[in-house]
């Protein structure tokens, strides 16, 4: 926990300017309200989205009677997009909230109106999950406010699993673990646009298509590829000890480090990569300091192991075996970080 | 003056103040170290056992045929033993002796797993969950320990479930509408109880979660039984389940509003209000528009725009309010 002048000190800028920034944002929290205000907001938003697509759907096939409406809707979603765009940007005080929720209904189903149209009309899904980019990407660099772009990325993000799963890609676990890897790095790293509703849709695309899917919707992957997801998640939790070792000046706490991460890195190699995925998760909700990461992360871990007990990929001898190494595995990396604490609180 | 949390930090760095490569530093400045080591430990506490369990109920889940039943029962039982003695041992105070406890507690529906299989009991499902459910709540009363009184209340849950699908439906004494409110009930009552155990000072039930998470299940029940009987889900689904959600529903507001003031609470509750109004709005809309299914469908986008915006324009002004007022 750090005030503004030191914080400033540490980053060698004016503490006038960080203050500043400070103010703006709690003035526009102010406004928007906090989190679970927001996502009350996202889920209003995303019911009239699908009101709003079953009105363009019946409009297009039932009063204009088009027997392949693809084309169509795509139209329809792009008039609809372009409007809500259009709300959005000229809102310039923002205004009114029910202007600012009609707004973000009619872009939202227009960007997936736009995409499901081009995606049906060509039969694939690579390529709505490609269009559905675009109005994406346009929201990122546009509209302000993070409740359009959740709405969005989520989209793009869901298409693009719903590709992965449905297409049999090749290598189908190492790219989503890609996904997370991308997440991990937009949190850790972010650029100076605000990304943070595509980093967090990206870094939960992996363990929520692994999870809730379960693995038999996997059942082509290889085992090269169930190895090449380990390893990226491996490679994923060691980046973020070298963040926490950056941060370390003693040699004896970089030893400790090192240790609880090889056992760590042992954790990563035993589980199946939903189950890491979700570690990682926990571990960087760690590394950030953030809340909300770690109740999604703990839920998620709940989820998982009552799940996992559908997994057709093992016996139920393996499950058993796999879990409870995992387990205490868990348990000496707790003990161990307890005996360091108690050594570093008695010296 | 005020801490800088992570989230200013995103906003620093879209500002340009931060730039991306010290960016982890600056959040290792930010985060709270205390906490989180605490957090950390006990997360790793919670999750190294959760595995060891799960590991355990799978092991027994799998084919042991060829094991003898004395094995059996002395596997399940030196283990139940072992953990609840070593509960005792490590203080049913402490975090170690609270995650054992738990332990002990799901060995015991593991060791009625085994009676049932061993001896062909014939029994029912429900009938494993209610012994199970009567067998911990010993411990669970003495226990001091939310985790606890949420591994038994879950267990109870299932029991509950179990009790109507296999006897009170079959048996045409209850329908899937009244199982709603019937299960729902049990989050429902143990938040009532909780409430009132905080009020009388037990520490350990304060824990914010607890009320979130039983205030949540409590009212997904009956606002999906409510919901249910608007949309004529069944067609037999009860009337009451109206009434039971929106007195449910009222006391919810004017309690988290008036008595235990608690916004994320109250919120919580406008939001299922707001889309019970979403549920019931579409089944008028598309009744009184049956055959005109594209102005419904627009009337229908209307309408959610409007209860979304009133929900969100509400809780700011409500939340603006009790700002100025200092609560």
């Amino acid at each position: 926990m750090i005030e503004i002048p030191a914080l400033a000190e540490r980053l060698g800028v004016d503490s006038g300017r960080i203050a500043e920034v400070m103010t703006a944002r709690d003035r526009e929290h102010e406004r928007a309200g906090p989190w679970y205000i927001q996502a009350i907001l996202a889920i209003g938003a995303w019911v009239a989205g699908c009101a709003l697509i079953g009105f363009a759907g019946t409009l297009v096939v039932v009063t204009f009677e088009i027997r392949e409406p693809g084309l169509s809707i795509a139209a329809v979603g792009l008039i609809f997009l372009a409007g809500g765009l259009f709300l959005l940007l000229t809102d310039a005080d923002g205004a009114g909230i029910f202007k600012a929720q009609f707004a973000t209904t009619l872009a939202a189903a227009g960007t997936a109106l736009v995409a499901g149209g081009i995606g049906s009309e060509t039969k694939s899904l690579w390529v709505a999950a490609l269009v559905s980019v675009v109005p994406a990407a346009l929201v990122v660099w546009k509209v302000p406010g993070l409740m359009l772009q959740t709405l969005t990325s989520t989209l793009s993000v869901g298409l693009f699993v719903a590709a992965v799963l449905s297409e049999r890609t090749y290598f189908p676990l190492a790219i989503l673990s890609l996904t997370l890897a991308a997440g991990t790095a937009l949190l850790l790293y972010p650029p100076r646009i605000e990304l943070r509703p595509t980093s967090v849709a990206l870094l939960f695309a992996a363990p929520l298509a692994m999870i809730l899917t379960g693995y038999h919707w996997f059942h082509w992957a290889s085992q090269g590829d169930e190895w090449l997801s380990r390893a990226i998640h491996m490679a994923l939790f060691l980046w973020m000890v070298a963040v926490i070792w950056q941060g370390l000046e003693s040699r004896d706490k970089r030893i400790e480090l090192a240790v609880l991460a090889a056992i760590a890195l042992a954790v990563g190699a035993i589980l199946p990569p939903g189950g890491s995925a979700v570690l990682l998760i926990i571990a960087l909700a760690y590394v950030l300091g953030s809340r909300l990461l770690a109740e999604a992360g703990i839920l998620l871990e709940a989820y998982y192991l009552c799940r996992f007990y559908y997994d057709l990929h093992f016996t139920l001898l393996a499950k058993s075996a796999i879990l409870t190494a995992v387990g205490c595995a868990l348990l000496l990396l707790w003990a161990a970080s307890r005996w360091i604490a108690k050594r570093e609180a008695k010296s | 003056m005020r801490l800088v949390e992570l989230s200013d930090l995103y906003r620093l760095r879209s500002a340009g103040l931060v730039d991306a490569a010290s960016f982890p530093d600056a959040v290792s400045r930010v985060r709270d170290d205390a906490f989180w080591t605490v957090w950390a430990h006990r997360a790793l506490l919670a999750i190294g056992v959760a595995h060891v369990l799960a590991g355990i109920v799978f092991f027994f889940a799998y084919n042991w045929a060829d094991l003898p039943p004395m094995a059996k029962f002395a596997i399940v039982e030196v283990a139940l033993v072992l953990t609840a003695s070593g509960a005792l041992i490590a203080g049913i105070g402490t975090l170690p002796g609270q995650a054992l406890l738990v332990a002990a507690s799901v060995l015991v529906g593991v060791l009625l797993a085994v009676v049932g299989q061993a001896y062909q009991t014939g029994a029912d499902a429900f009938e494993l969950f209610v012994a199970w459910t009567l067998l911990v709540l010993p411990w669970t009363l003495f226990s001091r320990s939310a985790a606890q009184w949420f591994t038994w209340l879950a267990v109870a849950y299932v029991a509950a479930w179990t009790y109507c699908v296999q006897v009170l439906i079959p048996m045409k004494w209850l329908d899937d509408g009244n199982m709603m409110l019937l299960v729902g009930a049990l989050p429902a009552v143990a938040l009532i109880l909780r409430e009132a155990a905080v009020r009388l000072g037990f520490e350990w039930m304060a824990a914010i979660w607890t009320r979130y998470l039983l205030l949540f299940a409590a009212m997904g029940h009956f606002f999906v039984a409510a919901s249910a009987y608007v949309l004529k889900f069944h067609g037999h689904d009860p009337a009451w389940s109206l009434a039971v959600f929106g007195v449910a529903l009222a006391v919810g507001l004017w309690f988290y509003r008036l008595v235990r003031p608690d916004f994320p609470a109250f919120s919580l509750l406008v939001a299922y209000g707001g889309f019970f109004l979403m549920v019931a709005g579409g089944r008028v809309i598309f009744e009184g528009f049956d055959r005109e299914v594209v102005a419904g469908f627009a009337l229908m986008t209307l309408w959610c725009v409007g209860i979304a915006g009133g929900m969100g324009k509400l809780l700011l002004a409500l939340r603006a309010g009790n700002r100025g007022s200092g609560a």
